[in-house]
């Protein structure tokens, strides 16, 4: 018999949240009759509003899905709420499956290996390279047409930017896509949502610009720069490798792969699932991504807080993150895991930093935190005197010599001068300290709204958590906290969160009662 | 910061404007940017290496505030089943069986995984009877939260609360919640505090307190709500009023039944019967202070007729007859309805099953039924209902099973259920067995109807009634 799904990973089969929803609507076994599970596959009938009742059937492996339901959703109500019913442990076990079942599994088998069987057409590997030069001419030419344009909007200003800036940004970012420029596109896109929303955006618009900037500034240049760092530049441009180049000559890492937390995102019709994983051995970091048009299930194989031991395949580039799973064994439930301070989190992103200075996030597990609230300024601080070597000055300055990583790290502890206080000194010798007394009506928001995150009361401007040192981090302003703070009220918690400049977006926490996705 | 704040504002106003000072910024990037040629281009490469020197040199926050975890709960959580329970019923949005299902949790000693009580508590925000339930099953993770989402500041009304602070500088629900637990540990003190403050409470949060007293009702509290019928607002003198009639003795009772003396008699007729013959009483001021106060109009004499019967301890009418000989006989000098209406409210309040029993089978279909069947006895009142069941519309049943005061006792759920599975299909009956299936309490809820499978063409009003049934057994029967 096939080891029954938690109940989590089901509803992760799911094309979105109504599906779930409907789907436990299903999970009533009065509802269902001839229900059965074998190692290859679940099935039932179901009684739905009609007459004649539905036959659901999943077949394991895969999972592939079979229902006499009219629904166009992928898996529909009825094969979740079956999943439901067999997670429960109230579909009864059988040797072999119902009849209709097992016509359906052999129709399937011979229609995969009918595909298997079917030769491969010869690569034209001569026009494959040219449509690659094809396409790096155009990219090259949309990079030269974003820098002009970029340079032309800094000669202006972008004060104008409030009024009608983000749809400018967006006609660029379409012109980009003809350009074949997917990386350019979407860093505009995301600018384009950045314009007027908190008070610090223009700043944060630069930053988004800014790194653009140096990113199409480095399209001509690619062969001057280290393979790795080319290679990021590549990825981060939109020429991904491919799946089979990956496999084919990827870094193998094997590993017993902690899934520390998901994030589902749907834009332009495309949904992805961004899973993190953390090998248990190796300390390495790793993201799978999953792609799949609306109504069609996401890869649910990589369960956050289980452990999947197997081999990734890793891309490459100079921070060698997203990954392939070459293969891997059934998911495990994990202990709770070890996590790292808040201080050698920092210190891991910063070196990360140093290797791909367009990483805009980075997945942190962290120990021991409790609620702990931010005061008004969250200073930042970078270390004076740190030699502008790393690849963000080899990309912008000419290049003299092979890049190292900075001489020091710049969130090494030593690095920045603190007072006394524990306050970093900012680059002019000035103590950053944070303003005190209740802060002005702008950041507060006004009044009630239902679910969405609310200010501490007031003269507190956020939430953040706290390690055992008492240094802490804030939670994103997008994110509601109350899940998480309620459970890290009792006892400190381990959280898998993405860093991102905004702050830590919380996803995976393990508390002494068990493990919660909080995404 | 200064230096990116220069790169910030050169970009707002643009490099055509406003020329970047170099000397401001740091010498690694005055050493990267002077061979620039363009001004906007070394705003540019400049804003994206400070972008990154200011990522990669995050630390934490200063001066950022622990907050105190909250105090240890020591009650098991919920089984994980009945978690999974839990999720489903937040997804159905079935506020009624979320509601039952807090309390099963709550008498069972358990409580909630502390990541469900924010969205619990989003609920409860829009839903009042969830509060008292779900505050008791948040626990101190609850109070926690209350304390820091004034949203939810009815969290944390169950903290015991050792000393009087919470009497004197609590918010409303901390006091209501410190008088209920006093009321019913210490008495004495809890009428002593009520008392010193009661000049000085809002008119609302007196009646709510008074409310709160009635559960806890002694004769000693008589002088305390007589004072509180010459109330200006009517809510307090309405509370006080019910609750007086409550205690047999009170003077209150006496005081309405000498009035009542004057306006009664009965005149028997040869063959014929009786008649109950009414005056209206006359205006007086010692009315006002016994918390009558009627509206001026043609009908005042009806009105104060009204308040002194419902207020009247019904043992005053002995002497005319037994209370069915009462409600069979003819009336003058005051409506019907209106008498028989004062009557129901004085069984109502002083809970006398032979007058409810009586006045339910003189009017079957009339506005009070439903709460004098609440007055009887369980067996009664599954007897009763039963044999309503047999006699009235549809309609009115329905109209009536909606109103019946809960819990149901066991018996009444029985007949409930029998009779809805001896229904045929019909619109209303479909929805009064909805409303049944969720009221029922919970020794009834292995009723065949649950058990016995449907076949295929059942309505689909019948496969609902069976699952509500088997869910809330289930979802008993997890958490037992």
């Amino acid at each position: 018999m096939a080891a029954r799904w938690s109940t989590e990973r089901v509803l992760g089969l799911a094309s979105d949240a109504s599906s779930a929803k409907a789907g436990r609507g299903q999970a009533v076994p009065a509802k269902w009759s001839g229900t059965g599970a074998s190692a290859r596959a679940v099935w039932g009938a179901c009684q739905g509003s009609g007459q004649k009742p539905y036959q659901a059937a999943v077949e394991l492996a895969g999972p592939a899905f079979r229902c006499t339901c009219p629904s166009r959703k992928f898996p529909c109500k009825h094969a979740l709420g079956l999943l439901l019913l067999w997670s429960s442990g109230q579909v009864p076990e059988a040797e072999d499956e119902a009849g209709w079942v097992r016509i359906w599994l052999e129709e399937r088998a011979s229609r995969v290996t009918r595909a298997e069987k079917r030769p491969e057409a010869p690569k034209d590997l001569e026009a494959a390279a040219k449509r690659a030069q094809d396409r790096m001419a155009r990219v090259t030419a949309g990079a030269a047409e974003l820098r002009g344009w970029l340079t032309d909007r800094v000669g202006a200003g972008f004060a104008g930017f409030e009024r009608g800036g983000a749809g400018e940004l967006r006609g660029v970012a379409a012109r980009m896509i003809d350009a074949q420029a997917t990386g350019l596109a979407n860093g505009l896109r995301r600018a384009a949502g950045l314009i007027g929303q908190g008070r610090d955006w223009p700043g944060d618009l630069l930053s988004e610009l800014s790194l653009l900037y140096v990113l199409a500034g480095s399209v001509t240049r690619l062969e001057e720069l280290p393979p790795a760092l080319a290679e990021t530049v590549r990825t981060r441009l939109g020429f991904a490798a491919s799946t089979a180049q990956v496999l084919e000559s990827g870094e193998r890492v094997a590993d017993q792969w902690l899934v520390t937390g998901a994030v589902d995102e749907e834009q332009d019709s495309l949904r992805t699932r961004r899973t993190w994983l953390r090998g248990r051995h190796s300390g390495r970091p790793a993201l799978v991504l999953s792609f799949a048009p609306p109504g069609r299930p996401l890869d649910s194989s990589l369960p956050p807080g289980h452990i999947v031991p197997g081999e990734l395949a890793f891309y490459p580039g100079a921070v060698p993150l997203r990954a392939l799973v070459a293969d891997h064994t059934e998911p495990v439930t994990s202990p709770i895991p070890r996590g790292d301070t808040v201080t050698e989190a920092l210190a891991s992103y910063a070196e990360a930093l140093a290797a791909d200075p367009w990483l805009d996030r980075w997945p942190m597990l962290l120990a021991d935190l409790t609620p702990a609230t931010c005061p008004a300024d969250s200073p930042t601080s970078f270390p004076t005197g740190a030699s502008a070597t790393g690849p963000a000055a080899s990309l912008t300055g000419s290049l003299t010599g092979p890049p190292t990583g900075p001489t020091r790290s710049p969130a090494d502890p030593s690095a920045p001068p603190t007072g006394s206080t524990g306050q970093p000194t900012g680059p002019a010798g000035s103590t950053a300290s944070p303003p005190t007394g209740p802060t002005g009506p702008s950041t507060r928001q006004a009044g009630p709204t239902t679910g969405l995150p609310r200010h501490p009361p007031t003269g507190r401007t956020g939430w953040a958590l706290s390690d055992v040192d008492g240094a802490a981090l804030p939670l994103t302003p997008g994110t509601d906290p109350w899940r998480l703070l309620a459970l890290a009220a009792e006892h400190p918690v381990t959280l898998a969160a993405e860093w991102t400049p905004a702050g830590l977006r919380p996803l995976t926490c393990w508390h002494p009662d068990g493990v919660v996705r909080l995404d | 910061m200064k230096s990116w704040d220069d790169l910030v504002s050169t970009a707002l106003l643009g490099t055509r404007r406003r020329t970047l000072d170099l000397a401001g910024q740091p010498a690694a990037i005055r050493a990267l940017t002077e061979g620039s040629q363009d001004a906007a281009d070394g705003v540019l490469t400049a804003a994206a290496l400070i972008t990154n020197y200011r990522r990669a040199g995050r630390l934490p926050l200063a001066g950022a505030r622990r907050e105190d975890p909250a105090e240890p709960d020591g009650r098991p959580l919920v089984p994980p089943v009945a978690r999974e329970r839990l999720a489903r019923l937040l997804h159905a949005n079935r506020p009624e069986l979320l509601e039952e299902w807090l309390n099963a949790v709550a008498a069972a000693g358990f409580r909630v995984p502390p990541d469900q009580v924010p969205q619990l508590a989003e609920r409860a925000r829009s839903r009042v009877p969830l509060r008292g339930p779900l505050a008791a099953v948040a626990g101190a993770v609850g109070t926690w939260l209350g304390e820091r989402n004034p949203d939810w500041a009815f969290l944390v009304a169950t903290v015991a609360d050792d000393n009087d602070d919470a009497w004197q500088f609590g918010t409303p629900a901390r006091r209501q919640a410190w008088l209920a637990r006093a009321l019913a540990e210490d008495p004495d003190a809890a009428r002593t505090a009520l008392a010193a403050t009661w000049r000085t409470e809002p008119a609302d949060q007196r009646a709510v307190f008074l409310g709160l007293l009635g559960e806890h009702l002694t004769d000693d509290d008589e002088p305390f709500l007589d004072a509180a019928l010459a109330e200006r607002a009517a809510g307090v003198r309405d509370t006080a009023t019910h609750l007086l009639g409550r205690l047999p003795e009170a003077d209150l009772g006496r005081r309405m039944a000498a009035r009542l003396q004057e306006c009664v008699t009965v005149r028997s007729r040869e063959l014929r019967a009786d008649v109950l013959q009414l005056a209206l009483p006359e205006a007086d001021d010692t009315l006002l202070r016994d918390g009558v106060r009627v509206p001026h109009g043609p009908d005042q004499g009806v009105g104060r007729l009204r308040a002194i019967i419902s207020a009247t301890p019904l043992g005053f009418w002995a002497k005319f007859g037994t209370p069915a000989d009462l409600v069979g006989m003819l009336v003058e000098g005051c409506p019907l309805p209106v008498l028989r209406d004062s009557w129901a409210t004085a069984a109502i309040r002083q809970g006398d099953e032979a007058w409810a029993q009586a006045l339910v089978e003189a009017e079957p279909g009339g506005r009070s039924t439903a709460a004098l069947i609440g007055v009887l006895a369980p067996q009664r009142q599954a007897a009763t209902v039963a044999k309503l069941a047999r006699g009235l519309k549809v309609e009115a049943l329905t109209r009536l099973i909606l109103d019946l005061p809960q819990p149901w006792p066991e018996e009444l759920g029985r007949v409930l259920l029998d009779w809805v599975a001896a229904q045929q299909d019909h619109r209303l009956v479909a929805h009064a067995a909805t409303l049944i299936a969720k009221a029922v309490p919970p020794a009834c809820l292995a009723h065949r109807l649950a058990v016995i499978p449907l076949p295929g063409e059942a309505a689909p009003w019948r496969r609902a009634v069976a699952e509500t049934l088997t869910f809330r057994r289930e979802m008993h029967e997890e958490l037992s």
